[in-house]
């Protein structure tokens, strides 16, 4: 693993790193900033990947003039072989040049191993109602050689909502670069929404770019969905039997986050924006402007302790003068949004059915804790955090010809408040809470849930 | 379980409830006459609407492309009463016999000729309705030329191709189970025949089906005969075997006048 040293300055050491990524490096100033160049870059390990895609991966790294900006400039190269996602281990090693008339040359040698082309995996889930949720993947990697992936998925939920979706996408960085990514892909969604007494097929296309800026990341999306909506029963009440039937939407999305948080399950500081933008009217008969914003704050605290804020908000407005689709509207409430009301229980209701609204409000604060029983570190005192709540949200409809003093009236009129205390759980993308939950402020016709709430559901850490 | 329990609660509201006055705000959700209803929804359309004009109750027709969709069994048309929806021709002659006060269109019909009446009615729905669906669905012409076109008139591209192909897929598994799609269009012309023949020999020179007042079965008939005889279709078998018996004609043309020219000349 040591690259060996036949250079006549003896003193110094390797920099290595090992497969893990961890850098053994040597604390001195002046051995850092030694003059060093890189002569050559070889790369082995090559079987299936396309050449030109992993040159791209080392940008300027015969620019480096010392030590110190050669191991940067490794370090770099490997990072962004490992994001191509295509190797399933790299190792560099920095070597003298076996040239004796340029001591300063060095040659980087980096061992990749490729990753398998197929991957596929199946989970079953069960949940405390004993609910059984597959979720079945399949990966193609690195198809053509340039890092490209296909991924098909098949997901089945019935918790709260039975809900199944199958996904085909296919991704390929652009220009060598693993940031900028363009995808394509075709899904299916069938949906259950209890709650508002209806349910939903959706079929369609996307296609997207991601790549990364200053702000943070972006991701410019087009969705061409073929929606069809149909009552669950004869209960259906009529408001929302209204927007049943066939639509189509086509719309141009566009969604930045910046996430400055710590990688672990519950951050302790750092923040996360999300903020989506979204134009429905590219085609197809469904208009409207959407604007949401998302805001999580993390703050530790002492003993283990740490405060998270949480806000989030969005707006919908019809822009073809008709009113917006159930489909379209905001929805709140459940174990993982407002606690202590039923899943999008609040708001205006009809004949038991939600109906939504076209905007959202929603705050909430967690002071989480360890665990008082097990040790703060590792193991599974990571995952699961015992948390005190207050939540606060509403859905407001809002009509565009008031003026901004009667809508904030109405904002004001609309607060639900709830608090509790649970245990929260946060493994991978899963989100496992238990709460105890008083809702403080209900208006009517909310559907509300106190006491002991289970909730089971995606939240991305 | 739940259903059950529904249908069973259900059942019961409508067996307990007490009679009531007919509302006024009584709404009838049907799709767009122009551009998109099809011949079999449009025929039962009118059959409903002429019930109600022979009962002499009040309702207002309201357009909605997705009507549809929002009636509780799928099909067109239902009314809104009050908390109730009710589609279709044969439940909303239940709903009103049951729970409308004072309207009983055949309740002077003896049991013999109430089962006789039944017995035509299941003979209009079972070839008059099967044939206008197999015209609709079945014949290439019109399916290019009227029913897709008509069915995807209020979608955008390419809903305007995809939500036609889908409806016609399960419409013709739908004839198919019925044993209707694998028919030539000559053999369903036949069951026509016969079926308008039977009719006609019932009716005989009445003015209507069952004495000298009008049944739910005149409303069926007339709403079914009269779509056949006045749409304008690029393939008109079906319209000229009804031309044949003039009996017919002239009691749709008789129904028309009574109980359609008035209103809308109010």
């Amino acid at each position: 693993m040591t690259s060996n040293s036949n250079s006549a300055d003896e003193d110094q050491m390797n920099i290595m790193m090992d497969m893990e990524g961890n850098v053994y490096l040597p604390i001195n100033k002046t051995f850092m900033s030694k003059k060093a160049r890189i002569e050559k870059v070889m790369v082995k390990g090559l079987n299936k990947t396309k050449d030109d895609i992993v040159l791209k991966q080392f940008p300027g790294v015969f620019t480096a003039e010392n030590l110190y900006e050669v191991y940067r400039k490794a370090e770099e190269a490997r990072e962004r072989l490992l994001r191509l996602d295509i190797f399933s281990a790299t190792n560099v090693e920095l070597d003298t040049a076996n040239d004796s008339s340029k001591p300063d040359s060095y040659s980087l040698i980096v061992n990749v191993k490729e990753g398998r082309t197929m991957n596929g995996g199946m989970h079953m889930n069960s949940d405390l109602n004993g609910n059984i949720t597959p979720d079945m993947q399949i990966h193609f990697r690195n198809l053509f050689g340039r890092a490209e992936k296909t991924m098909l998925d098949y997901q089945f939920y019935s918790y709260g909502a039975s809900t199944s979706r199958i996904n085909l996408k296919f991704t390929k960085p652009l220009g060598g670069d693993p940031d900028v990514l363009y995808s394509l892909g075709v899904q299916q969604y069938r949906g259950t929404q209890e709650w508002a007494g209806f349910k939903q097929i959706d079929r369609g296309i996307y296609s997207g770019l991601m790549f990364p800026s200053a702000f943070g990341t972006h991701t410019l999306q087009w969705n061409g969905f073929w929606r069809e909506a149909n009552c669950l029963n004869h209960k259906t009440s009529f408001p929302i039997r209204e927007s049943m039937g066939h639509s189509m939407k086509s719309s141009i999305s566009h969604t930045l986050i910046r996430d400055r948080r710590g990688t672990s399950p519950f951050p302790k500081s750092g923040y996360r924006l999300k903020t989506t933008q979204e134009y429905a009217g590219v085609g197809g008969d469904v208009k409207f402007l959407k604007n949401e914003l998302e805001l999580e704050m993390n703050k530790s605290l002492p003993f283990g302790a740490s405060l998270q804020l949480n806000i989030g908000s969005g707006v919908l407005r019809s822009l073809n003068g008709t009113a917006v689709k159930v489909s379209d509207k905001y929805f709140l409430g459940g174990p993982l949004s407002l606690r202590g009301f039923k899943i999008n229980g609040v708001g205006p209701t009809s004949d038991g059915n939600s109906l939504g609204a076209n905007s959202y409000w929603l705050g909430g604060l967690h002071l989480y804790t360890p665990l008082p029983f097990l040790p703060n570190l590792g193991g599974i005192g990571k995952h699961i955090k015992t948390h005190c709540f207050v939540n606060a949200g509403g859905l407001v409809n809002v009509d565009f010809n008031q003026n901004w003093e009667q809508i904030l009236q109405k904002y004001r009129e609309s607060p639900r408040v709830s608090y509790g205390a649970g245990l929260a759980m946060q493994i991978s993308l899963f989100r496992l809470e238990l709460n105890y939950c008083v809702p403080v402020k209900v208006q009517p016709g909310d559907n509300v849930n106190p006491g002991l709430q289970f909730g089971i559901g995606i939240k991305f850490p | 379980m739940t259903t059950l329990k529904e249908m069973v609660a259900s059942a019961m509201t409508v067996e307990l409830g007490a009679k009531e006055p007919w509302p006024d705000n009584v709404n009838l959700y049907q799709t767009y006459e122009a551009g998109q209803i099809l011949l079999p929804d449009s025929a039962s359309c009118l059959s409903v609407k002429a019930f109600l004009e022979m009962c002499g109750l009040k309702y207002s027709v309201v357009l909605r492309n997705n009507a549809e969709h929002m009636s509780p069994s799928g099909k067109v048309p239902f009314i809104q009463i009050g908390p109730f929806l009710i589609s279709e021709f044969e439940p909303i002659i239940g709903f009103v016999n049951t729970k409308v006060h004072g309207f009983h269109l055949s309740a002077n019909l003896d049991d013999t000729e109430r089962a006789e009446m039944r017995a035509y009615m299941a003979l209009v729905d079972n070839i008059l309705v099967n044939a206008e669906h197999y015209i609709s669905w079945c014949d290439a012409t019109v399916l290019q030329t009227v029913t897709k076109p008509r069915y995807g008139s209020p979608y955008p591209w390419p809903l305007n191709k995809l939500v036609p192909l889908k409806k016609w897929y399960e419409e013709t598994s739908r004839l198919k189970a019925l044993g209707w799609s694998q028919k030539t269009l000559s053999e369903v012309c036949e069951e026509v025949q016969t079926c308008c023949q039977a009719l006609s020999e019932r009716l005989d020179k009445n003015n209507f089906f069952f004495g000298n007042r009008p049944t739910e079965l005149d409303a069926l008939v007339f709403g079914h005969l009269f779509t056949i005889l006045t749409t304008p279709m690029p393939v008109n078998k079906l319209a000229e075997i009804v031309k044949n018996f003039d009996n017919l004609v002239h009691f749709c043309a008789r129904i028309e006048q009574q109980y359609f020219s008035a209103t809308e000349a109010s």
